[in-house]
């Protein structure tokens, strides 16, 4: 592959699948600074990750992949900003988010990495086995978690909901 | 809410608007800025090298030019060399973990931690052993001086200045160990085990 079309490839693909890189991003930073750090590491292994595509694969589907993984390997001081979050919402009257997606995006965020990333993809329409093959887990396994994982957003949602 | 709702608002969330060209130009200069540090790295190890070399082929051929006083010399140009092929490695592990973020999660995450894992075990025992070797050549050529009747004085100077030189690197390193790779190498099989859920025992980890 050529730097040319590789180039070609790249930007072709962010203009058509923005999308999933921004939701990835929202869902695994806690501040818009990082969230933005987080983007453009994102979009460097996405470029990087550009030879390595099978024609026929689904685009999606690989980009989801490229950037949970960089998502879930970035390792910033998470504790302190979850902490930061935690003493935000528990503050009176900060129980009012901009908006319910604004809302439930702090929510996916409170789940550990892989639940986010189990969710996500759910949350995307991916079947049980895409979700397999992207994270290395069987099936079963993520029919389980994800049953799991609903219940305890619905229930947090629930109870959270202004 | 429930998760009807929560379908919906996730469906009808609003792709925000994306600056291609500024994407195009943060990608292009993090890779000219890592091709860079190859580039410069790869020069200084080959400086080092030819250095070396002839530091070598000096101590070989000119027979003024002792053990004990070429010590400094070629201990410290090939501790730079090493650190510096150190360096190579390192940033050419970057870029292989760059391309693998295309594998699944579980495979990814285990790169990520052999490589933390290596960086640990080169900080905590290949470090200090390099490091311990040159100081030890230091005292070996101080020995050879003294015994070659040169006053117990001299030279001690240089090779207290190679010694503050060493601790301070070593410091650098295990600073950069306990405030990075530490952290990040428990963060990540933190993940690696919450991946593995009841999937594996714990032996397989």
């Amino acid at each position: 592959m050529t730097r040319k079309e590789q180039n070609d490839q790249f930007t072709a693909w962010i203009r058509d699948h923005a999308g999933i890189l921004h939701k990835v991003a929202r869902a695994y930073s806690f501040q818009p600074a990082e969230q933005e750090d987080l983007l453009q590491e994102i979009y460097l292994a996405v470029w990087h990750s550009i030879p390595g595509y099978k024609a026929g694969s689904k685009v999606s589907s690989y980009l989801y992949r490229i950037a949970l993984n960089r998502a879930i390997s970035w390792v910033r001081r998470e504790s302190a900003y979850r902490r930061k979050l935690d003493q935000f919402q528990s503050a009176p009257g900060a129980s009012a988010p901009d908006s319910r997606l604004e809302f439930l995006y702090a929510e996916i965020r409170q789940l550990t990495k892989t639940e986010r990333a189990l969710i996500l993809m759910q949350l995307d329409g991916f079947s049980y086995e895409e979700i397999g093959l992207i994270l290395g887990l069987s099936t079963s396994n993520v029919g389980a978690r994800l049953t799991r994982i609903r219940q305890k957003l619905a229930t947090n949602l629930k109870e959270k909901t202004p | 809410m429930t998760l009807k709702e929560i379908q919906i608002a996730w469906n009808e969330q609003a792709v925000p608007p994306v600056d291609q060209s500024t994407i195009f130009r943060q990608v292009t200069k993090a890779r000219h800025s890592m091709i860079g540090g190859i580039l410069v790295l790869a020069a200084m190890l080959l400086t080092g090298t030819l250095t070396f070399w002839q530091q070598v082929e000096r101590a070989l051929a000119d027979n003024a030019y002792t053990f004990a006083n070429s010590y400094l010399d070629m201990a410290v140009t090939l501790a730079g060399v090493l650190m510096v092929l150190r360096g190579l490695v390192y940033v050419l592990r970057m870029q292989r973990e760059l391309r693998n973020f295309k594998d699944d999660t579980w495979s990814c995450l285990e790169l990520l931690i052999h490589g933390l894992r290596d960086d640990v075990r080169s900080i905590r025992r290949h470090l200090p052993i390099m490091l311990g070797g040159l100081l030890l050549l230091g005292l070996l050529s101080r020995l050879q001086l003294i015994l070659g009747g040169v006053g117990f004085n001299d030279g001690w100077a240089e090779l207290i200045l190679v010694g503050i030189g060493v601790l301070m690197v070593y410091a650098f390193f295990r600073y950069r160990l306990q405030v990075h790779v530490r952290p990040r190498l428990e963060a990540l099989e933190a993940v690696r085990r919450e991946l593995a859920g009841d999937s594996l025992k714990p032996d397989d980890l």
